[in-house]
């Protein structure tokens, strides 16, 4: 059983941290959501039945993204919460936050925001889709959803981020 | 204003890669799932914190079961109630026998 999720790790780990590094915003997240998922794989691979290795993709994807859905709607609770009790992060971690200036300029510079206004599943057609290049049939086969419901969301989803873009003033997916 | 394009920032965001320690993250991995085969491993682990938390339930169940524990509308006193009522009545029925007993015994000049 470690040999065959030994052989997982080695084989699928770009795969899996691709898709929680761009999945969540801040490195704690992505590094939890990706052990988080290797524990589940490590748990349920006793009951996995091997079908052939696109099967076993389709198996590993479908725990990633479920994985990665329930991680982030866990986080936002937990972030309302903290909104709730008035908690401040950084009055906690004053000297690990970076100042105003270098997150304006790191908006500039990187891509980390723009999934920023969507919600879980959004993200979940995004990454599967724009970052992983899947077919809609395979999304639609992880997420449990039909095609049209795919199609209708990553629609929904990049309007959502082009608006977000204008009214945060951000012009780095411009001609 | 210039149209945003989002397929191209999308692009941009794919081809982004992010640096992690894969030896370092399988080490982290290994070590929750023997955690998770140890389910008591938290209270050998953090022990202070364990019992504190058992301390904490422990008070909650206690004023929990206080709580739930009153006289309810229809006059009937929960089981707490009824079993110290019992109790008392136990009491008094051995203190009244045993006066009894005393001042009979005191009347037929047993004891002086």
């Amino acid at each position: 059983m470690e040999k065959h999720f030994n052989e997982i790790y080695s084989e699928h780990k770009e795969f899996i941290w691709n898709i929680t590094s761009k999945y969540f915003q801040n490195k704690w997240d992505r590094e939890e959501a990706f052990q988080e998922i290797f524990v589940k794989i490590h748990r349920y691979l006793p009951a996995y039945k091997e079908n052939g290795q696109n099967y076993l993709k389709t198996w590993l994807y479908k725990i990633a993204i479920t994985t990665s859905i329930n991680f982030f709607k866990k986080q936002k609770r937990v972030q309302m919460i903290k909104d709730v009790i008035g908690f401040n992060e950084r009055l906690f971690f004053r000297d690990q936050q970076p100042s105003n200036e270098t997150t304006m300029r790191g908006k500039e510079e990187s891509v980390d925001y723009l999934l920023k206004p969507l919600n879980a599943n959004q993200r979940a057609v995004i990454v599967l889709r724009e970052i992983e290049g899947l077919p809609y049939e395979e999304i639609s086969e992880i997420m449990n959803v039909n095609i049209g419901t795919v199609k209708s969301m990553l629609n929904r989803s990049k309007i959502k981020i082009r608006e977000y873009l204008k009214k945060e003033g951000i012009c780095n997916g411009r001609d | 204003m210039d149209e945003i394009n989002i397929d191209k920032a999308l692009l941009k965001m794919k081809e982004t890669h992010y640096p992690v320690d894969y030896v370092q993250q399988y080490e982290s991995i290994m070590e929750r799932v023997e955690q998770q085969k140890r389910p008591l491993a938290f209270f050998f682990q953090k022990p202070l914190l364990a019992s504190m938390s058992m301390l904490f339930l422990a008070f909650g169940v206690f004023f929990y079961s206080g709580a739930t524990n009153k006289t309810d509308y229809t006059g009937n006193s929960s089981k707490i109630d009824t079993f110290m009522a019992s109790v008392a009545v136990i009491d008094n029925d051995e203190n009244q026998t045993e006066q009894q007993d005393f001042y009979s015994s005191f009347l037929d000049g047993t004891i002086e």
